[in-house]
């Protein structure tokens, strides 16, 4: 070098490696010490979900568990559902067991907390919500968390395992496997990055509010109470159309629909009812009334063996699900919409339970 | 892809090793770096390869052209300058000059059809375009010999690190060291990963926290009261500091950790007693280009003080037309230009004053000069020369009490620039080899540094200022 600093001897490869193994051991420390000190919700600290489950834990028996992602946490009303159940001479307790940015992985993940618990405080029935688990969607979510700050809550070092884990264990080719894995590696050291965000988005708070979500409303918490006019751009016009469009694109695909799933879709979800099946917990599948086509998900319900589907994407029987006034976005359903969708999850577990009589 | 994000971090550790400890010989090292500068590019859009490919492959026929053909080298030169510069016209100015045009002619009463081009700008194509043009100047003036290794020219011309936004690099100084053999050097690539960290400071931690207040104020001025824009004027002189210095210092970070020796972009600027220092050290590369390749050629410091005057604003006009094609750049460029004509005027006048008022006047003139220099950064941030009007009318609408504040600890922000001054005075004064930490203790310091400087990153990722000209 030529700026009057001194040359050091020649590095070799292997003390390169030693080095960055010497730098990466001090990152990972200072960022784990710099976690424990910060506010509470920061990377290393309870989930949501792990703070359900130390609940469900510690809580007397549910006759139901709803899991999934935001469709399922946002829409199901336990209380709601159960009042319905008893209207209709039913008794079933429900717990929501979902969380909004949920992975399919780490869902499962939580699912399988229900095999450890004592049979007599084991659930019946657990109702999971289907979304698709393709390389696609899990971007989507990856960069939609991470947007909104929620990589706070869902890229912390074990659940970032978990995932890569399952990612492992996937039918994906390598280069999708790759893919998806370097994603939660990015999201995990943006996750890292971020500690100290955390404390400014409010919604995401969660000593606030934890006894209300878990307790209270039995895991609801009734955080889209706003209907679709709180986005900015969204007209009743726009929404008409986005629900006609996907009225007509239901008719179409309910006449002529080519199978399209793909096979780890499959053996993912049987290796997940059989698991649950085998310790004596009955599945539940439901589509959700999405405002896109989820015809890849009544497929995967047509497949040899899989258990009851409830699809509740149909906007003319569920024409109430797809009112402007009872959404909150093009995915999501607000807190009166959420009314309606857990009386007609109710509903159809009434007809379910009749036919299996 | 920029500079700040992980994929590039990611990605530049590969190749680091591949480079260093994979990779023997330079001319393997040389194809590696050029596969790797086109691979950086085409991350923006792949399909301005081939136009950087054929900027390159003409630019270096010219270059042979001027050397084999002397006798009409002057014809061969203005050619080579016009089709450069017609390019860089064609993709950045046709729109701007088609726009104005019809404005004007609409102003006298005409109209008409015109034909707009649906175009989007090049990245970097105003620092390749200018680092072409110099070569060629230099083969031309016979500064430099011009390259025969096409793989040599190629690199030049789109070396990764000063690709998208400069530095502006010479061939005379570049070229040189493509036909050494680069050893790797522990001492060096610190340096590197240390001027690296320096701009990751700047752009991540300092430029992109500060956008979010300085873009919401610039946005809608007079929502803000007179103390938000205050603060949101001051705010982005640092802002765009850090946002290019930061840039300048992680390519010459990457630089050298390649084994190049850099170019150095800025030398604490806001310290500068007038205009002629604070372009002595703000974004020099350029200022040294249009010195010796505008200001030189149209006369310089020769003739008459009305032509020295001339050629000063000439070439300041077309600065600020370089930065951006817009009339408020062009304002910009002009007012920069008239400073310092004005200054030049006053030197000339020789006021020394007695000791009293030299020793007011010291650093009443940093103050002038900062103040000068941020009020001209309206036009230069704005987007449109009446939102720039706006925003100045509410910066001095005293009497305006209503509209939102921000918070003065935003201002806290300003207290960088001093700070890395100080650090600069530091470790300049501080015997630096005695300064090196052991390479275990250094690699601990550096994991740790990390970890803390990425707790302060903001999510939202801002590319960098420079990107846009």
């Amino acid at each position: 070098m030529s700026n009057g600093i001194r040359k050091s001897p020649r590095c070799s490869s292997l003390a390169l490696f030693f080095y960055c193994g010497l730098a990466l051991f001090s990152f990972y420390i200072t960022s784990t010490g710099a976690s424990a000190i910060l506010n509470n919700n920061h990377v290393g600290a309870d989930s949501l979900l792990e703070k359900k489950a130390i609940y469900l834990k510690n809580a007397d028996k549910f006759d139901i568990i709803f899991s999934g992602s935001s469709y399922m946490f946002r829409s199901i009303k336990p209380n709601v559902f159960s009042e319905r159940m008893d209207v209709m001479g039913y008794s079933y307790d429900g717990y929501n067991f979902a969380d909004a940015g949920s992975y399919a992985f780490e869902m499962q993940h939580y699912l399988n907390l229900l095999t450890t618990l004592p049979l007599s405080r084991r659930p019946d029935f657990v109702f999971i919500n289907l979304f698709p688990i393709n390389l696609d969607f899990i971007l989507t979510v990856t960069e939609e968390n991470r947007l909104i700050n929620r990589m706070i809550r869902y890229h912390d070092p074990g659940t970032t395992f978990l995932n890569i884990q399952a990612l492992i264990l996937t039918e994906w080719e390598i280069k999708d496997k790759a893919m998806a894995i370097y994603n939660h590696m990015v999201h995990l050291l943006y996750n890292v990055a971020n500690v100290g965000m955390g404390r400014l988005i409010k919604p995401y708070r969660m000593s606030r509010s934890d006894s209300l979500w878990l307790e209270e409303n039995n895991g609801y918490y009734p955080a889209f109470t706003a209907d679709k006019t709180h986005k900015t751009g969204y007209t009743a016009d726009i929404n008409n159309n986005s629900a006609k469009i996907h009225e007509q694109n239901f008719k179409k695909l309910a006449g002529n629909r080519q199978p399209q799933i793909a096979r780890n879709e499959i053996s993912f979800r049987r290796r997940q009812y059989q698991k649950l099946q085998r310790y004596g917990i009955r599945v539940i599948y439901v589509i959700p009334p999405v405002l896109s086509d989820m015809g890849e998900m009544h497929d995967l319900c047509q497949t040899d063996g899989f258990p009851t589907c409830f699809s509740m994407d149909d906007p003319f029987k569920y024409p109430e699900l797809y009112q402007y006034e009872n959404r909150y976005d093009l995915g999501h359903l607000n807190d009166k919409g959420a009314d309606y969708y857990s009386r007609y999850i109710a509903n159809r577990f009434v007809e379910y339970l009749e036919r299996s009589k | 892809m920029i500079f700040t994000e992980f994929k590039f971090i990611a990605l530049f550790g590969f190749f680091y090793i591949i480079y260093w400890f994979i990779i023997k010989g330079n001319t393997s090292r040389k194809v590696l770096l050029l596969f790797a500068s086109y691979a950086f590019y085409s991350a923006w859009n792949w399909k301005f390869l081939c136009l950087i490919f054929a900027y390159t492959f003409i630019n270096y026929i010219f270059g042979l052209a001027l050397r084999r053909d002397r006798i009409h080298s002057k014809k061969v030169i203005t050619f080579a300058v016009i089709v450069n510069l017609g390019l860089l016209g064609l993709f950045k100015y046709y729109n701007f000059f088609v726009n104005s045009a019809v404005d004007f002619l609409a102003l006298l009463g005409f109209s008409g059809h015109y034909h707009m081009l649906t175009i989007i700008l090049p990245v970097g194509i105003s620092f390749y375009t200018f680092r072409s043009i110099s070569y060629c100047v230099d083969v031309y003036r016979g500064h430099v010999e011009p390259s025969r290794n096409l793989l040599d020219f190629f690199l030049y011309v789109s070396f990764f690190p000063q690709l998208l936004a400069g530095p502006i690099d010479r061939a005379s100084h570049f070229l040189p060291q493509l036909r050494e053999n680069r050893i790797l050097s522990g001492t060096g690539s610190r340096l590197g990963i240390n001027l690296f960290i320096l701009g990751f400071v700047k752009k991540a931690i300092i430029s992109d926290n500060i956008s979010s207040i300085v873009d919401l104020v610039f946005l809608n001025p007079t929502n803000f009261d007179v103390l938000a824009t205050v603060t949101a004027v001051l705010l982005y002189s640092v802002q765009i500091y850090c946002d290019f210095s930061g840039y300048s210092d992680m390519a010459n970070g990457i630089t050298r950790m390649l084994g190049f020796e850099p170019v150095n972009n800025f030398f604490f600027p806001y310290f500068s007693r007038n205009i002629t220092d604070f372009w002595r050290c703000w974004h020099i590369s350029l200022s040294n280009w249009l010195k010796d390749y505008l200001y030189i050629p149209l006369g310089g410091n020769r003739g008459s003080r009305f032509f020295i005057y001339r050629n000063l604003l000439i070439t300041f006009l077309l600065c600020g037309l370089w930065h951006g094609a817009g009339w408020n750049f062009i304002l910009w460029g002009g007012l920069h230009g008239a400073a310092l004509v004005i200054h030049k005027v006053w030197k000339d006048l020789k006021i020394t004053g007695n000791r009293l008022f030299q020793a007011l006047w010291n650093p009443f003139s940093y103050l002038v000069t900062f103040c000068f220099v941020t009020l001209g950064w309206i036009f230069f941030r704005a987007e449109s020369f009446d939102k720039a009007l706006l925003l100045i009318s509410s910066l001095f609408a005293l009497n305006r009490e209503t509209g939102q504040s921000v918070s003065p600890y935003w201002l806290l922000f300003l207290a960088f620039i001093p700070l890395e001054y100080c650090i600069h005075l530091f470790f300049r004064k501080e015997n630096y080899e005695d300064f090196l930490a052991p390479n275990w203790a250094y690699s601990l310091m550096l994991g740790a540094l990390v970890a803390i400087l990425l707790l302060f990153v903001p999510i939202e990722e801002k590319p960098f200022i420079y990107l846009q000209f």
